[in-house]
């Protein structure tokens, strides 16, 4: 019976210890997170953005930092074999719930092979593996592995889905302390709207801290005006832009009427 | 400050670039009387921008390009009004019954198959025949033979029988108003259901089938491509919100001027070499098509919608 109860409690204390001390440390870590800025404006010359997200952590710490948009559901165009030889678009397929955008920037000691899900309760589970698991694609009886990798590629080409390895900088600071620094950059092809970007605080492979920013991306100037215009008056700004393009192609012509003549 | 923002393509783009892009393809419009889409459309994707949003904004910009085009080519002489309205008469009935015929072909599935074989074919006879037809033309008068005084075709003969016989005098030919009106129909047809403007097709079946002088099918073709693409940007804009007016704007202020440019070297052409060349581009994008199908793409997902 002694035995038992000793069995029981040496049990709970191992059960109990690693939760005890994630909220331990995530309570003790001072992090000092600092984003900026957290809002881009998308003016008439816009060409991408920058943000830079810094902060302190313990020396021995890692830092990941995600930026994510919502989750959307994608259906795109599969090309394929016809008759053996003519690659066509053979049919449509869909990616439901996959993140409008998905960016990871990496430390120099973390590969993207070590966030794929496979290691245990270790690292995050949010490299392009783990994402691959959380997706499901229709129709059902497709290569999801083969499918979901032509996807990556598809949303890599347009800048808006990446991993960034050696993209977290650290500087030392005291024997406890480290800065870490990250710089995001925004692609043009990013579209106005909330992003999320997450940092991770990574001890001994676990993540020990996460801290969430929103991030806001937003038309201003002549990209609002003419986005408002095309939306909510599309009638309209279908004419007026017959009637800009006619005007144009009148005046060239007019401009040059001396060369032009018989 | 080189790159401008692209509010409905969500995108940005340097402007020197879509300056160059536009004019280059004003260039060959005003040259040959094509709309272009089929080479501007691919380059704008590759360029990041949406399919959907390449070709409606293209669109956009061939209005100003065709209509500084018809105005170049007017005062040349070169525009025949009538044929160019029975032409697009046909070409709106055409139109329409084409989104349809594309709807029934898609519903029975494969289509896609179909329509890039006939496309790619159509173009391979077009470009092939007016190829070997011009330099037939070009070769005779290099060793000045005399013209070879054929006997009347039964085309010739089929079609002079045709009732509503009407004289276009710009073209200087006689024809029945239904066949321009027919034909304008089938190109109305063949466009919607290829997803172009139609000036590739437009300009042989001006040459071969109406036997209009060469230099005004070029003048007419941008005429009637005018109408056409006024009619697709407003339906565009209004119903998928794709046209791009900051992308047309600096795609229109290259084009429009290359476009007088072109006018300007096409009435310096001959109209064998004119043809000859309109030939080797038909064949060259025929090509580019056939590689692009036969070569496995880097990429085998794609957005829908495009050229």
């Amino acid at each position: 019976m002694r035995k038992q109860l000793i069995l029981i409690i040496i049990m709970a204390t191992v059960t109990w210890l690693p939760i005890m001390s994630i909220t331990a440390e995530a309570i003790d870590i001072q992090t000092n997170i600092q984003m900026e800025p957290n809002l881009i404006h998308i003016g008439a010359f816009y060409n991408g953005g920058q943000v830079s997200v810094s902060g302190e952590v313990p020396r021995d710490a890692e830092v990941i930092i995600r930026l994510s948009g919502a989750t959307q559901d994608v259906e795109l165009l599969k090309k394929g074999r016809v008759l053996g030889v003519l690659w066509m678009n053979t049919a449509t397929i869909t990616f439901h719930d996959v993140p409008e955008v998905y960016m990871l920037y990496l430390p120099p000691s973390i590969p993207e092979s070590d966030l794929s899900g496979d290691h245990g309760q270790q690292m995050p589970a949010i490299g392009f593996d783990s994402l691959k698991n959380l997706t499901t694609i229709t129709p059902a009886g497709e290569d999801k592995d083969f499918q979901f990798q032509e996807f990556i590629k598809l949303k890599a080409s347009e800048g808006i889905y990446a991993v960034n390895e050696n993209a977290v900088s650290y500087r030392n600071m005291d024997a406890q302390k480290k800065s870490f620094a990250c710089e995001l950059a925004i692609p043009s092809s990013m579209a106005q709207g909330v992003y999320s970007v997450t940092t991770f605080i990574l001890k001994d492979g676990k993540v020990v801290k996460t801290d969430n920013r929103q991030l806001k991306i937003k038309e201003s100037g002549l990209p609002a005006m003419i986005s408002a215009l095309a939306y909510d008056h599309a009638v309209l700004y279908g004419i007026i832009a017959t009637l800009i393009a006619l005007g144009a192609g009148l005046l060239t012509g007019v401009l040059f009427k001396g060369g032009g003549g018989h | 400050m080189w790159h401008l923002y692209l509010p409905i393509a969500g995108h940005s783009i340097s402007i020197p670039l879509i300056f160059i892009l536009g004019g280059f393809v004003g260039l060959l419009s005003g040259i040959f009387g094509v709309g272009g889409g089929f080479l501007m459309t691919p380059l704008l994707i590759m360029m990041g921008i949406p399919p959907t949003v390449a070709a409606a904004s293209d669109s956009n910009q061939i209005v100003a390009a065709s209509t500084s085009g018809t105005l170049a080519h007017y005062r040349m002489g070169n525009v025949d009004f009538k044929m160019g309205i029975y032409l697009l008469i046909g070409g709106v009935v055409g139109g329409t019954g084409g989104v349809w015929i594309i709807k029934i072909l898609r519903a029975m599935g494969n289509a896609d198959f179909l329509i890039t074989v006939t496309y790619v074919l159509m173009l391979g006879f077009v470009g092939g025949y007016m190829f070997l037809e011009s330099l037939q033309g070009i070769r005779s008068k290099a060793h000045e033979l005399p013209p070879v005084i054929k006997k009347e075709s039964r085309y010739a003969r089929l079609i002079k029988k045709l009732p509503g016989q009407t004289h276009f005098e710009k073209s200087g030919i006689e024809v029945s108003i239904f066949m321009p009106i027919v034909l304008g129909g089938i190109v109305g047809i063949l466009a919607a259901i290829m997803g172009v403007g139609g000036g590739f097709i437009m300009v042989p079946v001006m040459v071969y089938l109406l036997r209009m002088p060469m230099h005004v099918v070029v003048g007419t073709s941008l005429f009637q491509i005018l109408f056409t693409c006024v009619n697709v940007t407003i339906m565009q804009a209004s119903t998928n919100h794709t046209v791009d007016f900051i992308l047309a704007l600096i795609l229109l202020l290259g084009s429009t001027l290359g476009v007088q440019l072109g006018a300007k070297i096409s009435k310096k052409l001959g109209g064998d070499q004119l043809k000859i060349l309109l030939a080797i581009l038909v064949l060259l994008v025929m090509v580019k098509m056939l590689f692009s199908l036969l070569l496995p793409p880097d990429i085998l997902l794609a957005y829908k919608g495009g050229h």
